[in-house]
C-alpha cells in the first residue's frame, strides 16, 4: 500500500473554512520539500521486500549473516541492523510495531 | 507570576518592561535575538576557593578521596560533607550533560548531579537516531530546509545553520568515544530516512541509538578521574545573586534522596541539562524523571523562558483504560503505536464505531501525524471519551503478527488480541520544543548558567521538532557551551563566605513519618489532577476559553495543595522528592498555559480554535520574562528565599 503521509502540502493555498474539522484538516503540519517523498521509493517494492526478506529467513543461515553471525540486510547492506521491514518505511521509527521516534 | 513582554525588549537592560498583565507575545525580535545574549564579565570574588575531591559514586556508599589534576590545595569542605565545591556542576546525566562534562573535565573538576540512576533520562528512550549530514550527496542546506519547514518557519536560522553544520563532527566524535552505530558492509555508516527528511541522514544503533550513546558516554565519564557523578541527587534550586550587572548563578542545592540530606554544590559554572517535562500530562513517553525541574528552577532563578506552548504529542499511544484487563501498575511511559499500523491499513474509530478521520482530512488515516493527533483530540473532547480505537484486525493475522509483534504481545498481556479486536489509543506527550532561552553558546541571561538539550530553547526546533534532531541539538550545544564555560570559570572565584548568603533547605525531620506519608499521598493525587487539567484544557486542540479555565483551575489546585501541606506542618524551606517535583510541575504547567494564551495564531504544534490560522506577523518566539511582582505561590520562589518572605 502506497503511503501517502508525505504528499505535497502547500500551506499558502489553504482556503478559509468555518468548521473545526475543516480547520484541522487545512492546518497541516509539514509541507514536503520538492524531492519525492521517501516512502514512494519504498512503498512500491515493500511487498516485494517482504517476500525477499521472508526468503532470506528461509535461506541457510550462512546467507545474510556476516562473519561474526551479525545480521546483514541484503537489500541495504546494513550490518547489525534490525531485521524485518524497514523501520522508517512510514516516516516514524518503529520496532515491531512500537514507535520509538517520529 | 511571569510577565510577557510586548514591544521592543532588550534582554540586557537592567529594568524589565512590565506592561499590563495580559498575554502578549514579543513582537519585535531584533532586540531579543538568541545570538545577542552576551556574557557580562563576572566580578572577581576575594578569596580563592578549593575544590572538593570526594568521589561519591552512586552505586556504592563508600567514598574515596582523589587529588585533582591541578595543584594540591587545602580542602574547604565542611565537616558534615554538606557543601561541595566544583569548577563545573552539571544538572542531568543525559547526552547533553555527559558530553559537556567530558570536555570541561580537561579544565577543572566536574560534578554531575542526576535525580535517579545516571542512565535514566529521555536520551535512554530516544531509540530512533541522530540526524546529521554524513552522505556526500546530502547537504547542510537540505537539512536546514527540512528543519525550518518542520519548525513552521519559527526556527532561528543561525541556530539551524550552526547545528546542521556542526552535527556531522559531533557524530564522528561520538564514534571516536566508542558509540557503535550501524554501518554497511563497506564500513560506511548506514543512514536511514525518517519523515520530514528529504535525504537519508539518520545515524542509528539498531533500534537503541539513545541507549548506545548513553552507554558510551557513561563509560567515558566513569573513566574520567575529574568527573564526580552524584546519582539520586535531586536538584532543588539554583543559587543565585543579583548585582548591578544582573543575575549570577553560583551553584545548586540538591537533595540526596537516599540519605535524605541536602547537599550544597558551589560552582563557578553550572550547566542545566535536566531534560523534558512530559509528566505535566497524564500520558507521556518520558520516563518518570521528566518533571520539568530545569525549566522551573531556571524560571525561579530569573532566567528567560521561551516557546513553552510547543509540546509535541504522538497521536496513538496504547490507552490502558481501554484494555480488557487493567494494568496493576500505572504505566511509567507510554507505548506508542507506530504509524505503520495505519500505513498498513489500520482504521481509526471512536467508541461508537464511527470512522471519523474522513471528517477531518480526505487522506483519512494517512493524513499527517499532527492532523491525526488533532482529530483524535477533537473527538475525545467532543464526545467526552478517554480513548479512540485503532483497528487492524481486518488484515491477515500472519501479517499483523509478523509486522507488529511488540504491540501484539503487549496487548495480549492485558487480554486484547489485536488480530480480532481494535486497539485503544490516545495521544501522548513526547517532547518539549520550548524551554530556557539559550544563545548560540548555550548561555542564558543568568551569568554562569548554561543550558543544553531538551531543557533549552535554542531556536532549532521552532514550532515543531524534526525527527532525530533532538539528540543532535543536545550534542551540538553541549559542545558549544564548553569554551565559554571555561572562559567563565577562569574568571570566577568561589567565595566560601557566600555560603551563608542562602538559607539551607531542610528535609522534613520534624514531621512524623505518617504525616510525610499523608502529604506524599495527597501530592500524588494532586499530580494526577494537574495532569488531567492539562490534558483536558491544554491539550492538542486549544481555545482561549479552555486555556483561561486551565489557568484558573491550576491556580486553584496549587492553592489547595499548598494549604494542605502547610497545614500539616510542612515548612516552605522543607524538601522532599514528591513535593519538589510537584512545585516544578505546577511551574511548568503555568508556563505552558501562559505561553499558549499569548500566541494568537496557530503554528506547528500549537493549534487554537480562536486563531486557527498562521499569521505572518506573529511568526516570533514567545518569551516569558521573570516578574518583579511579589511571588504568590510556593512554586514560584526559590526554596532558599522562602524564609525571607
Amino acid at each position: 500500500m502506497a503511503n501517502k503521509l508525505c504528499r505535497l502540502r502547500n500551506l499558502d493555498s489553504v482556503p478559509f473554512s468555518v468548521s473545526i474539522s475543516q480547520r484541522i484538516r487545512h492546518l497541516s503540519g509539514i509541507p514536503t520539500p520538492s524531492t519525492p517523498p521517501p516512502e514512494a521509493s519504498r512503498s512500491a517494492p515493500s511487498e516485494e521486500k517482504e517476500k525477499v526478506e521472508s526468503k532470506q529467513r528461509e535461506e541457510p543461515s550462512g546467507d545474510g549473516e556476516g562473519e561474526k553471525g551479525v545480521h546483514v540486510n541484503k537489500l541495504t547492506g546494513e550490518v547489525g541492523g534490525p531485521r524485518g521491514p524497514e523501520p522508517t518505511r512510514y516516516g516514524d521509527w518503529e520496532q515491531k510495531g512500537r514507535c520509538s521516534d517520529f | 507570576m511571569a510577565s510577557l513582554l510586548n514591544g521592543c525588549a532588550n534582554l540586557q537592560s537592567r529594568s524589565f518592561l512590565y506592561l499590563e498583565k495580559g498575554h502578549l507575545q514579543a513582537s519585535r525580535v531584533h532586540g531579543i535575538s538568541f545570538k545577542k545574549l552576551t556574557e557580562i564579565e563576572i566580578s572577581r570574588f576575594s578569596s580563592i576557593s578549593r575544590l572538593s575531591c570526594t568521589k561519591n559514586h552512586n552505586f556504592s556508599q563508600s567514598t574515596r578521596i582523589y587529588s585533582t589534576r591541578t595543584a594540591t590545595r587545602a580542602s574547604l569542605q565542611d565537616k558534615e560533607n554538606a557543601t561541595k565545591y566544583f569548577d563545573f556542576v552539571v544538572i542531568g546525566s543525559g547526552v547533553a550533560g555527559l558530553r559537556y562534562a567530558l570536555e570541561v573535565s580537561k579544565h577543572g573538576s566536574v560534578a554531575i548531579i542526576t535525580k535517579a540512576e545516571p542512565y535514566e533520562s529521555n536520551t535512554q528512550y530516544a531509540q530512533g537516531g541522530v540526524s546529521a549530514v554524513l552522505c556526500p550527496t546530502d547537504s547542510v542546506e537540505s537539512h536546514m530546509q527540512d528543519t525550518i519547514v518542520a519548525g513552521a518557519y519559527l526556527c532561528d536560522e543561525e541556530t539551524v545553520r550552526v547545528v546542521c553544520t556542526e552535527g556531522p563532527d559531533r557524530v564522528k566524535e561520538l564514534i571516536a568515544m566508542g558509540a557503535s552505530f550501524d554501518h554497511g558492509e563497506d564500513g560506511r555508516l548506514h543512514l536511514a530516512r525518517e519523515g520530514g527528511h528529504s535525504h537519508n541522514r539518520i545515524v542509528h544503533a539498531a533500534d537503541m541509538t539513545g541507549r548506545e550513546i548513553e552507554r558510551a558516554l557513561l563509560h567515558a565519564v566513569d573513566n574520567d578521574p575529574n568527573i564526580f557523578l552524584f546519582g539520586h541527587h535531586f536538584a532543588i534550586d539554583l543559587l543565585t545573586s543579583q548585582d548591578k550587572n544582573g543575575m549570577h548563578c553560583h551553584g545548586v542545592d540538591a537533595f540526596n534522596t537516599e540519605t535524605r540530606k541536602v547537599i550544597r554544590f558551589m560552582s563557578k559554572v553550572t550547566l542545566l541539562a535536566s531534560g523534558g517535562a512530559g509528566h505535566i500530562y497524564p500520558m507521556t513517553t518520558n520516563p518518570p524523571v521528566a518533571t520539568g525541574d530545569g525549566v522551573a528552577m531556571a524560571h525561579r532563578a530569573q532566567a528567560v523562558i521561551s516557546n513553552m506552548e510547543f509540546v509535541q504529542f504522538h497521536p496513538t499511544a496504547l490507552a490502558d483504560e481501554g484494555l480488557p484487563l487493567t494494568p496493576a501498575k500505572r504505566r511509567d511511559n507510554a507505548f506508542l503505536i507506530t504509524e505503520a499500523v495505519r500505513g498498513d491499513g489500520g482504521i481509526l474509530y471512536n467508541q461508537s464505531k464511527q470512522r471519523f478521520m474522513p471528517l477531518y482530512d480526505e487522506r483519512a488515516e494517512l493524513a499527517p501525524r499532527d492532523i491525526v493527533a488533532r482529530s483524535i483530540d477533537d473527538q475525545l473532547k467532543k464526545r467526552g471519551e478517554k480513548y479512540v480505537l485503532l483497528n487492524i484486525s481486518h488484515k491477515p493475522r500472519e501479517k499483523i503478527l509478523s509486522h507488529f509483534p511488540n504491540i501484539a504481545a503487549e496487548c495480549l498481556k492485558f487480554g486484547l488480541d489485536i488480530t480480532h479486536e481494535a486497539i485503544p489509543v490516545i495521544p501522548a506527550a513526547h517532547y518539549m520544543c520550548g524551554g530556557v532561552r539559550a544563545g548560540l553558546e548555550g548561555q542564558t541571561n543568568v551569568r554562569g548558567l548554561y543550558v543544553a538539550g531538551e531543557v533549552a530553547c535554542t531556536g532549532l526546533h521552532g514550532a515543531n521538532r524534526l525527527a532525530s534532531n533532538s539528540l543532535l541539538e543536545a550534542l551540538v550545544f553541549a559542545r558549544r557551551a564548553v569554551q565559554p564555560s571555561i572562559n567563565c570559570m577562569e574568571k570566577t572565584s568561589l567565595n566560601p563566605n557566600f555560603l551563608t548568603r542562602w538559607a539551607r533547605p531542610v528535609p522534613p525531620l520534624t514531621l512524623k513519618d505518617s504525616t510525610v506519608d499523608k502529604i506524599d499521598k495527597r501530592t500524588r493525587e494532586i499530580r494526577l489532577e494537574l495532569q488531567s487539567v492539562m490534558w483536558e484544557y491544554v491539550g492538542i486542540v486549544r481555545s482561549t476559553n479552555r486555556l483561561k479555565m486551565a489557568e484558573w483551575k491550576i491556580g486553584d489546585l496549587e492553592r489547595e495543595w499548598e494549604e494542605y501541606v502547610f497545614r500539616r506542618g510542612w515548612k516552605p524551606n522543607m524538601v522532599g522528592l514528591e513535593a519538589c517535583e510537584m512545585r516544578n510541575l505546577f511551574c511548568c504547567a503555568r508556563l505552558v498555559v501562559e505561553s499558549a494564551l499569548s500566541r494568537h495564531e496557530s503554528r506547528g504544534l500549537h493549534f487554537t480554535e480562536d486563531f486557527p490560522y498562521l499569521e505572518e506577523s506573529k511568526r516570533k518566539p514567545t518569551i516569558i520574562f521573570p516578574a518583579a511582582l511579589p511571588k504568590l505561590t510556593w512554586s514560584s520562589q526559590q526554596l532558599h528565599k522562602q524564609l525571607q518572605c
